[in-house]
């Protein structure tokens, strides 16, 4: 099967999701949804296409789309950008190559306003999300052309998925089976803003399948008109290798460690600065601990360090640094604090799980359906710093509490979190995506534990 | 004076120091702590960039000049080697030799002003203002990395300038051993009568609308206020939500407050970009609540919108906004981070009708006493003086100065001074004397539509430009030019022209209008009106009636010029006086220079006495001998 996969590239989510199923032995391509270099750790099987290096001009051009009549939208469409060009990722980390081709001199200038075609309001909504909407979707177009993968993936349903949705208008040949996936935000807040509740509606009315990380957003994108396939309910990410991981964890129960892990995302839906201001309130419960943050936003550095000059706690900004190492800081947390607007599952969560640090994650995102509140772990409003600083204090001082909610966590870890048993399951999602047998697909309540609670 | 003003050219608050100082009649350049697209209300100034590509859009009064030379820029760009600030910055206070140096703000622009002062060392940079934008050291003097550059910076600048006491002992703290300075608002001034018109009319709590200043980084937290307002959610019942400084993200979280709470949202301004400022104004003068939420600032210029245009202003804290409101009075100081005690304060504004009202009533009283422009900018002009002294006192310890500087006013670059007179006055003869000066250029008529002049050979140039940076330029102690009163008549933006340019005025007149007719008339009849030579033997023949009018007219025009220039450094020298060799040492000290021996190349003009010249002298002597004019009848000067 070969699969083409259009997605963010600095999303580690998007990068464990390509390694899963380049593991389970997928012909697995991929092209990146924004010009951005990715984050490393992508695996070699993986096969990048990168769009030739043309925004100069762009900008010139405004956000007018220029209607022309459809014979000289292809025609032009094609001679300029019939430049798909496979390029490997390099022998050194973070670096891809790009191929030959992907060195052509630019097309005349003249001709970008030609493929300026898009449905008003796709193009909005495009605008919105960041992207250089315009020309994109036809360099996707020509490469789904020439790729022909059997499946087409998009990552995300606001970026990835309108991007994809704009390429399927201008494919020449027949569009393969396309696949949405749903990773978060896009059900759960985005469509609630008037600008892309129509493109959401339209992605999810013309994509084929779907698949989710939370029972939540299938059926949110049911109450949303979407009527076909649900392909499956797992972790985007896919699973871990749980022997290596467990392996990076600080030996001794989880009671015993002092260290508090918060992410330090603060964005559009990252809250790290309530989180901050939680450990402010909650700094007499945590003296002598460590706070260490990864994922930092920004504003999270000055943030961070007021936060160690009003407390007098040691606080620390990870810098980023391999995967392994960041697992390793997790497997010494005794709380891994996670705040955000909105989410899936939240990977860092899972994170949390795995290496034995007891989870505190908005209840925003769908942890509910694999923690016990209370119990396994604690969701808390994203906004309210004095509710997530009392959950604090009780992670903190409550040694049966973590104890406890992690051996409960390593149990949930090994039936769900497993990669020998999770990436298999995604690879089979898309396998019968393309046989268009999607009867089997594995979203009942006996599969996703919390769901049903 | 001679100003160089280091700041964000983006900044508003510069913009706003810039519009206060404006009609002072200094001359005032910029310098960007970067090269940034300029703020549109950027004005009254020259701004040195080292891209002059990267402005976008300057306003009509921003003359924008490349801080490096041609063939610099050349070789930078083809050496792709970027310029280093510090340096061209130092090369620029080299060059303009300005009165008085200006960083507003410490960690960009002034660390920087403090690298270029490193390059050209202490004794050779002027005076030095530092302004305090408030987290300058109230948040960066808690990290370690800035706290040596801090105190260098302290140890260097003259004046520490800061819109909150708290700054001032926060200077101090950090080695500032010089005498506090006024406390001015780093927006400066008001115009609160202009600023009314946009308010709503009616009482404040009769509006139904809650402004956010919609910040989110490193010090903002506007997401705070979101949701604090989701927690009084039925007191919002037809408000309406008006941000500004919204980001994208910004904005789209607050359409979900919004759109959970029931209100209705207008963005008023968004990042990046600029709205006209009324329209900030105006959304504060609609607003019942103004919310401004960071985890450091001074005042913050949204707390002093907010009281101009009457809204009560919900404020962090962690500002000074408490040496303004009365908490719990005339505005709510809160915690930035916590959101409860935002939404009581917010539920308490939007509950008490009185309060509201009554704070309104006390911030105008505030702003009417510590923000009008007049307050502010007599606060900034001691602000400027009090640079100068102390630069003085610290060039008579370093020996900086030069001897030859007037007491009083302390310069370092070139004076600019213009020679004010109507014709025939000796003006040439002045402008020559002061020529001979080794340290001194005295051009010719410079504000005439004579053609050769600036009207015709400059025209893509303005007046002010032309003057500022053709003729006032050149390796002198002094400079200055002829400006005709007759000829500034005109072009009537001569006079605030030369007030913005700093010049002093050298105001000659000649006492005996008499002979200053007969002048007139010589060389209308000779058709010479060089003054290089002297006339050929002529007789002329003169109408009386005809010298009262030209005497009263030039008599008026001296009086009506004199009334306009009192705003002038001003010395008046009369034609006869100078002949006599008076005030000739005067003169010099008056721009400037050490005074010397000067000399002339003209002649006086007429070597006939007046009787020879004169057909109808007699006629003249009876007519005149019974006016006011009869003086000019007596002796030749």
């Amino acid at each position: 099967m070969r699969l083409l996969m259009v997605g963010l590239p600095r999303s580690p989510h998007t990068i464990h999701h390509l390694n899963a199923l380049a593991d389970a032995g997928v012909d697995v391509h991929f092209a990146p949804s924004i010009e951005a270099a990715p984050i490393d750790g992508l695996r070699r099987g993986v096969r990048v296409h990168l769009m030739p290096q043309r925004r100069q001009g762009w900008e010139r051009l405004g956000k007018t789309p220029v209607h022309l009549p459809d014979p000289v939208r292809r025609s032009v469409a094609r001679s300029s950008y019939r430049a798909a060009r496979f390029v490997r990722p390099s022998r050194r980390r973070d670096q891809w190559e790009p191929g030959p081709l992907a060195r052509l001199p630019a097309a005349p200038q003249g001709q970008y306003p030609a493929v300026a075609v898009l449905a008003t309001d796709l193009a909005t909504a495009l605008e919105k999300v960041g992207q250089d909407f315009l020309v994109r979707p036809v360099w996707l177009a020509d490469l789904i052309d020439e790729l022909r993968p059997d499946v087409v993936t998009s990552g995300t349903i606001a970026q990835a998925g309108y991007m994809t949705l704009a390429a399927r208008s201008l494919c020449r040949r027949p569009f393969p089976r396309w696949v949405v996936g749903c990773w978060g935000l896009d059900l759960d807040l985005l469509v609630g803003l008037p600008e892309h509740r129509d493109p959401i509606r339209r992605v999810l009315a013309e994509c084929g399948a779907l698949y989710a990380e939370c029972h939540r957003d299938i059926a949110l994108a049911r109450g949303l008109g979407f009527a076909g396939a649900v392909l499956g309910v797992e972790p985007i990410g896919g699973g871990w290798d749980l022997d290596h991981v467990r392996g990076l964890r600080s030996p001794g129960p989880t009671s015993g460690r002092r260290v508090l892990m918060v992410k330090g995302y603060q964005d559009f839906v990252g809250r790290a600065f309530v989180a901050l201001r939680a450990v402010a309130l909650a700094a007499d419960a945590l003296r002598g601990w460590r706070v260490l943050i990864f994922a930092p936003g920004a504003g999270t550095d000055i943030a961070a360090r007021l936060l160690a000059e009003e407390t007098g706690l040691e606080v620390e900004v990870l810098p980023r640094r391999p995967y392994d190492d960041l697992l390793r800081h997790l497997g010494t947390a005794r709380i891994g604090l996670a705040l955000s607007a909105s989410d899936a599952i939240s990977t860092s969560a899972l994170e949390s799980m795995i290496m034995g640090a007891f989870p505190i994650q908005s209840a925003t995102s769908c942890l509910g359906e694999w923690i016990r509140d209370g119990a396994s772990g604690f969701l808390v409003p994203a906004e309210d710093p004095e509710a997530v600083a009392a959950a604090i204090r009780r992670a903190a001082c409550d040694d049966a509490l973590v104890d406890h909610a992690a051996a409960e966590n390593d149990r949930v870890a090994a039936e769900r979190l497993d990669a020998r048993v999770v990436n298999p399951r995604i690879a089979a999602m898309y396998r019968r995506a393309l046989d268009g047998d999607e009867s089997s697909g594995r979203v009942n309540a006996g599969e996703t534990k919390g769901a049903s609670r | 004076m001679r100003l160089l003003i280091v700041g964000m050219l983006d900044s508003m608050h510069v913009a706003r120091w810039l519009a206060t100082i404006d009609g002072q009649g200094w001359d005032v350049h910029l310098f960007g702590e970067r090269d940034t697209l300029a703020h549109p209300r950027l004005a009254g100034a020259t701004l040195w960039q080292i891209d002059p590509a990267n402005t976008s859009r300057p306003a009509a009064d921003l003359l924008v000049r490349p801080a490096l030379g041609k063939s610099e820029r050349a070789t930078r760009a083809a050496m792709r080697r970027p310029a280093r600030r510090a340096a061209v910055l130092a090369g620029l206070i080299r060059r303009l030799r300005p009165d008085v140096v200006h960083s507003m703000e410490f960690q960009h622009a002034g660390y920087l002003t403090l690298d270029a002062r490193s390059r050209l060392g202490p004794g050779r940079f002027p005076p030095w203002i530092a302004s305090n934008f408030g987290s300058d050291i109230h948040l960066f003097g808690r990290f370690p990395e800035h706290q040596p550059r801090i105190r260098d910076l302290l140890a260097a600048a003259d004046v520490h300038h800061c819109e909150c006491a708290r700054d001032l002992a926060h200077g101090r703290r950090f080695g500032f051993a010089g005498r506090d300075a006024a406390l001015v608002p780093m927006g400066g001034g008001w115009d609160l009568d202009a600023a009314a018109v946009h308010r709503t009319i009616g009482p404040v709590s009769a509006r139904r609308t809650i402004a956010l200043k919609a910040y989110e980084g490193w010090a903002g937290r506007a997401g705070v206020a979101l949701e604090a307002l989701r927690r009084v959610v039925p007191l919002l019942d037809g408000y309406t939500l008006a941000i500004y400084l919204a980001s994208t993200e910004m904005q789209a979280r607050s359409r979900l407050v919004a759109q959970e709470t029931g209100m209705r949202l207008e963005v008023v301004s968004g990042l990046p970009g600029f709205v006209p400022y009324e329209q900030i104004l105006s959304m504060h003068g609609r607003s019942r609540i103004s919310i401004g939420l960071s985890i450091s600032d001074a005042i913050s210029t949204s707390l002093l919108e907010a009281m101009v245009m009457g809204s009560f202003p919900i404020q962090s804290g962690t500002g000074c906004g408490g040496e303004w409101i009365e908490d719990g009075v005339s505005g709510i100081l809160v915690h930035p981070e916590d959101p409860q005690p935002v939404a009581n304060a917010i539920r308490r504004v939007l509950t008490d009708d009185a309060l509201v009202d009554r704070a309104a009533a006390i911030n105008a009283a505030t702003v009417r006493a510590r923000l009008d422009y007049p307050v502010v900018r007599s606060r900034i002009v001691d602000l400027y003086q009090d640079a100068l002294a102390r630069g003085r006192n610290r060039g008579e310890r370093g020996g900086v100065m030069s001897a030859t500087v007037p007491p009083g006013d302390v310069r370092v670059g070139p004076v600019r001074f213009a020679i004010v007179s109507v014709g025939r006055s000796g003006s040439t003869m002045l402008q020559h004397l002061l020529d001979s000066h080794p340290e001194v250029r005295c051009h010719g008529e410079e504000i005439t539509k004579h053609p050769g002049v600036w009207s015709t050979q400059f025209g893509n140039l303005s007046m002010e430009q032309f003057l500022r940076d053709v003729r006032f330029a050149g390796p002198f102690r002094a400079i200055g030019i002829k400006a005709m009163i007759e000829h500034a008549l005109d072009f009537p933006e001569t006079w605030d022209v030369l007030q913005r340019l700093g010049c002093r005025l050298i105001v000659n007149t000649r006492r005996n209008k008499l002979n200053q007719y007969i002048s007139m008339k010589l060389a209308m009849a000779t058709v010479d009106w060089s003054s290089r030579a002297s006339y050929p033997e002529t007789r002329i023949r003169l109408d009386p009636e005809d010298f009262i009018a030209h005497a009263r007219e030039w008599v008026l025009l001296e009086a009506q010029t004199a009334a306009m220039l009192d705003r002038f450094p001003t010395m008046t020298v009369s034609y006869e006086a100078v002949l006599r060799g008076e005030g000739i040492d005067e003169m010099q000290r008056f721009i400037g220079v050490e005074p010397q021996t000067l000399r002339t190349e003209t002649v006086k003009a007429r070597w006939q006495r007046r009787e020879d010249v004169v057909e109808n002298w007699d006629e003249i002597v009876s007519v005149l001998s019974r006016t006011r004019w009869a003086p000019c009848l007596d002796g030749e000067a």
